[in-house]
């Protein structure tokens, strides 16, 4: 089935992005994206799918907002204080664009929830703050034969990396065992996430649509404070833990 | 030889800068310089950079000229080099 005329008049600009044309644009609506967690850097993150028409997200974030998360996370309100974060961020995205479906679910990836939410979705945006939750999406997108878009950001510093199960390294090549200095705390100004969110935004976007090559096997690294960007060439580990058998 | 180091993320605050030039041996290996690093700094940016046995942590990735390297295999470092240290992140 091909674009409605609301579809059209909705992304109308985009249309004309040379390369994205209807086709790419039924791709998206066509996705179903999960993005753990929606805070600073996957809640701008799930804007863009959302303003860019993706057909369906799945938001999962437990607990409920506080006030030091009002700096960044930007599909909270104040409103919103001591209630569900999941909740709150299904509320903005479907005043901001009703066309898309948002389930909100309110837990965190966990070892219970990963496999059955992950195969329910096509392709998944990491942003959790903690390596256990990205190492469990990570296994079952890598099990699943699904994309993950993985950002992370500390400081004035991000970065994106694009996982294609079997040709690309995956985020255990890198990281073979839980890094014990990494704090569940960090530094953080919300334009610097919001940055990083919408560079992994826009690769998950290219790969769903086929706009231009995702860029798979790189990392891509930013330095804001010297607006520094760099592509940085990986390579998998063959004997990785979770992906040395594809 | 002459090599430019780069920090990233808690490295980079632990050593107080992003960059450095450090004079090394002909033909160091990465390893090596790690341990020299961690040794000559001490306190957290050596925590951060070897593991509970003295060995240099595998989470840490190592990036020369651009191109990130095995840990196993990694190529003796070259006068002029460029080595990235990349402190895992997961900031969200």
């Amino acid at each position: 089935m091909g674009l409605s005329e609301q579809d059209r008049a909705l992304y109308a600009w985009q249309l004309d992005v040379p390369g994205f044309g209807e086709a790419a644009q039924e791709k998206l609506r066509n996705t179903t994206a999960l993005v753990s967690r929606v805070g600073g850097l996957g809640g701008p993150l799930a804007f863009q799918l959302a303003a860019a028409g993706i057909g369906k997200l799945v938001l999962a974030h437990g607990g409920e907002l506080k006030p030091a998360d009002l700096n960044r996370q930007i599909l909270m309100r104040h409103a919103c204080l001591g209630q569900e974060r999941a909740a709150c961020a299904r509320e903005t995205l479907q005043a901001f664009n009703p066309h898309v479906e948002v389930e909100a679910i309110p837990e965190n990836i966990n070892p219970a929830n990963a496999a059955a939410i992950i195969e329910k979705v096509d392709i998944v945006f990491d942003a959790a703050p903690l390596f256990e939750e990205r190492f469990l999406m990570n296994r079952e997108c890598v099990r699943q034969g699904k994309p993950m878009i993985d950002c992370a950001m500390y400081n004035m510093e991000g970065q994106v990396i694009p996982i294609i199960p079997g040709q690309t390294a995956c985020l255990q090549c890198f990281y073979p065992e839980v890094p014990p200095h990494w704090k569940r705390r960090f530094p953080v100004i919300g334009a610097v996430s919001a940055l990083v969110a919408n560079i992994g935004a826009l690769e998950g976007i290219k790969l769903i649509s086929g706009l231009s090559p995702v860029h798979a096997g790189q990392i891509i690294y930013l330095d804001t404070m010297n607006l520094d960007v760099r592509k940085i060439h990986t390579q998998r580990n063959p004997d990785c833990p979770v992906c040395c058998d594809l | 030889m002459k090599i430019e180091l780069c920090y990233t993320a808690q490295l980079a605050m632990e050593a107080g800068g992003a960059s450095e030039t450090l004079e090394v041996e002909e033909g160091a290996s990465i390893d090596t310089l790690i341990r020299h690093l961690a040794e000559s700094r001490g306190g957290k940016f050596a925590k951060l950079l070897l593991n509970d046995q003295g060995d240099p942590h595998p989470t840490i990735m190592r990036i020369v000229n651009g191109e990130q390297v095995d840990r196993a295999h990694a190529p003796m470092l070259q006068d002029g080099d460029e080595l990235m240290l990349m402190s895992p992140i997961a900031g969200g």
